[in-house]
């Protein structure tokens, strides 16, 4: 059997799918956001893998955001980390596209990732997610796939 | 029994690099290097454009931060970094006092194939306020665990467009 793949190239790409949205309200412990999890494993020989999420948010108290958020695979039924983000403003009664890629190093076998968020001290920090100032809400995009 | 698997992708030649270990940057208000962001990079035969994708992250230092951020590239013909062109600029942030803007960004340029090598780098400046990039301000873990010196590992993807 001969199998020719081409090399330097982005393969495999996957998306989770949510077939319906609703407001998401983080706590103050990591939660998994909805639409982020996607099981996958990486194109053989890859070198890369890339997981790209963007959701919407928007300061919960008309204040302020911080949202921390971590990229978190599982390993023999725990939550392991790969890395964390965060981001925040002040006194803005912000609302963002929040976006987050993530490069992982190619690994064997199928993991199970997801974005956890939680959001920082105090309700003023805090912010609502996949739903604007107005009550609108969108769905959240979340990527993945390799780069050989 | 043999077979092919076609790529039809119009992407190809994909390159990726990320800091094995990383320092924060302080901004200042004249142009400086990000980190991991310097590739040398040879088009595929048949690309039309490249897309250039780099992610870092950036917070404020004082209470406030806009950082403005532009594509170069080498110009072999007179051995200095010239501007890719006036649309390849990014700004970002917030001049507001206290806004303490923090932002995890990927920028994104797109420009038009060429023959041969090319290095190009992202170089980045503060134009309002302070920015310090690659710290996250503290972050949180999964134990609820406070590690005020997290850092956040820039990095660079780039490829051709066929």
């Amino acid at each position: 059997m001969t199998n020719i793949i081409q090399t330097d190239s982005i393969t495999k790409v996957q998306n989770s799918l949510v077939t319906s949205v609703t407001k998401q309200v983080p706590t103050l412990t990591y939660t998994a956001v909805t639409g982020s999890e996607i099981s996958y494993e990486p194109e053989k020989n890859s070198t890369w893998v890339v997981y790209d999420i963007q959701f919407t948010i928007h300061s919960r108290a008309s204040a302020h955001v911080g949202i921390y958020g971590a990229l978190v695979y599982e390993d023999s039924g725990s939550d392991v980390a790969f890395e964390y983000r965060f981001t925040g403003d002040a006194y803005n009664d912000g609302g963002y596209l929040i976006r987050y890629k993530f490069l992982i190093p190619s690994y064997t076998g199928e993991r199970t990732w997801k974005f956890m968020s939680k959001y920082h001290y105090g309700t003023n920090w805090s912010q609502d997610l996949h739903e604007d100032e107005d009550g609108n809400q969108y769905f959240p995009i979340t990527t993945m796939y390799s780069i050989m | 029994m043999s077979y092919l698997i076609k790529n039809k992708s119009n992407v190809s030649n994909v390159q990726a690099q990320k800091a094995s270990s990383i320092s924060t940057q302080s901004g200042t208000s004249s142009y400086q290097d990000l980190d991991s962001s310097d590739i040398t990079y040879n088009c595929d035969s048949a690309a039309v454009k490249v897309v250039y994708e780099y992610t870092a992250n950036f917070v404020y230092s004082g209470s406030s931060g806009v950082g403005q951020a532009k594509l170069v590239q080498y110009n072999t013909g007179t051995s200095a970094w010239e501007d890719v062109s006036s649309s390849h600029y990014v700004s970002w942030g917030f001049s507001t006092t206290s806004s303490n803007p923090r932002c995890n960004n990927t920028f994104k340029f797109v420009i038009d194939s060429w023959t041969g090598n090319k290095q190009l780098k992202l170089q980045w400046k503060v134009v309002s306020g302070g920015l310090t990039a690659h710290s996250s301000n503290g972050i949180f873990d999964l134990s609820n665990t406070l590690d005020a010196s997290y850092l956040i590992k820039p990095f660079l993807v780039i490829y051709s467009i066929n």
